[in-house]
């Protein structure tokens, strides 16, 4: 617009002095006078391009909203209402990341808790099968012990059978009933050792089953880290959208909405291209193994 | 005298669950919360460590750049390092093998499996 009006005056001025000069050469009343009529025609003529080239300028490139304007009125409004949902999705994503983050501290307390009790039931039966296998060990011993003295005792009573053949058969019989009784506990107790033992095995393969699909805490840990992640992400954008101020100009505006949306392609589109999903199991079947 | 392992893993109950594994079969555990608890650990305890198992996504140092250190240690030049990760894909696995690592384990992981790729590689 500068550059035209100067354009203008430069010729104006330049048409000016080309007349003078042909009023100077060619000098009469006549000239003076019909030289004179051009160059007021020509300056109105200049007068009236130069308003209509200010006023296509100025549609060409509007002047900020005035208040009350409906293009004011459109940028306050949309302004207002992406603050407002900026702030509502920041709101809500705070508290879901939260919430997420207290899922994932609960989920691996309990986890962690759940994990070392099976360990130490695990340990405490297998302490118990070795206790009872050693202490059934000891039974044995004993009663066999007890056995041998009551069958030595049973040979004694024999000698003095010829004294007293109803008392020693007396003694025989008791003898006999401790016997059978000391082989039945015997029995009993190295029987109780072997179920205990089974027990335990069965314990300890429960275990390691237990051991398997307990470890999908690690596994649901690392997808919520990844959930929250791009939760954080997506807050940042929504931060930005929540800070726009009270009444922008629609230059500030626009480079506002620009400026989240190249958070947003930073954040998210990045997001999906640099860190895929870390967790590729679909279920809690032990995974491949590799020796390089 | 029973073998030495290092486990290492930033989630406590996969580190209890291979520590009990590990237990169970006769070996010694050291265990580590992260990549650089597991350098210090491995450094401290360079002479007795002759497996190190360990996770990749960790905080502070992970079980890529681990391993890498450790090769660059002359102690840990030849000890074998199995990664155990639910990361599976050929790519990860290739950086395991570039960074030095023995073997690549993908959680979870089962306990007999577990002893029986041990036992192969430490005997």
């Amino acid at each position: 617009m500068k550059n035209h009006t100067q354009i203008l005056y430069v010729g104006g001025i330049f048409t000016a002095a080309l007349l003078c000069l042909h009023v100077t050469m060619f000098f009469s009343f006549e000239m003076v006078v019909a030289n004179s009529l051009l160059l007021i025609a020509l300056i109105i003529g200049w007068a009236v391009l130069l308003k209509r080239m200010s006023h296509s300028a100025e549609k060409a490139s509007p002047p900020e909203p005035a208040v009350g304007s409906a293009t004011g009125r459109y940028i306050r409004e949309s302004n207002a209402f992406h603050v407002q949902l900026g702030s509502e999705i920041a709101d809500q994503l705070t508290s879901a990341n939260t919430e997420l983050g207290n899922t994932q501290v609960i989920l691996n307390d309990a986890i962690t808790k759940l994990v070392s009790n099976f360990i130490t039931i695990s340990d405490e039966v297998r302490n118990l099968s070795a206790n009872t296998e050693k202490f059934s060990k000891q039974v044995h011993e004993l009663a066999n012990e007890v056995t041998q003295k009551l069958r030595t005792a049973e040979r004694f009573l024999d000698g003095l059978a010829s004294n007293d053949p109803a008392m020693v058969r007396q003694s025989e019989a008791h003898m006999h009933a401790m016997i059978d009784s000391v082989t039945a506990f015997n029995e009993t107790v190295a029987s109780n050792a072997i179920d205990l033992n089974l027990i335990s095995g069965k314990v300890e393969q429960n275990v390691l089953v237990v051991i398997s699909t307990l470890q999908f805490q690690d596994m649901s840990s690392q997808l919520i880290e990844h959930a929250r992640m791009r939760m954080q992400a997506l807050q940042e954008v929504a931060n930005e959208m929540a800070k726009q101020g009270n009444n922008p100009s629609s230059l500030d505006y626009l480079e506002r909405i620009a400026a989240y949306n190249r958070l947003l392609d930073k954040h998210v589109v990045s997001l999906d291209k640099q860190k895929a999903n870390p967790v590729a199991q679909k279920d809690y079947s032990s995974g491949d193994i590799e020796l390089f | 005298m029973a073998k030495t392992i290092l486990a290492i893993d930033d989630s406590t109950s996969i580190r209890q669950m291979v520590a009990f594994t590990l237990k169970s079969a006769g070996y010694t555990v050291i265990e580590a919360a992260d990549g650089q608890e597991g350098l210090e650990k491995a450094n401290a305890n360079a002479n007795d460590i002759t497996l190190i198992l360990t996770d990749q996504n960790m905080p502070r140092m992970d079980g890529l750049t681990l391993t890498r250190t450790l090769r660059t240690i002359p102690q840990f030049t030849k000890t074998p390092i199995l990664m155990l990760t639910t990361e599976s894909s050929d790519e990860m696995k290739s950086q395991g093998k570039a960074a030095g690592a023995t073997g690549w384990l993908v959680k979870p992981f089962d306990p007999h499996k577990l002893l029986e790729v041990v036992k192969k590689v430490i005997g």
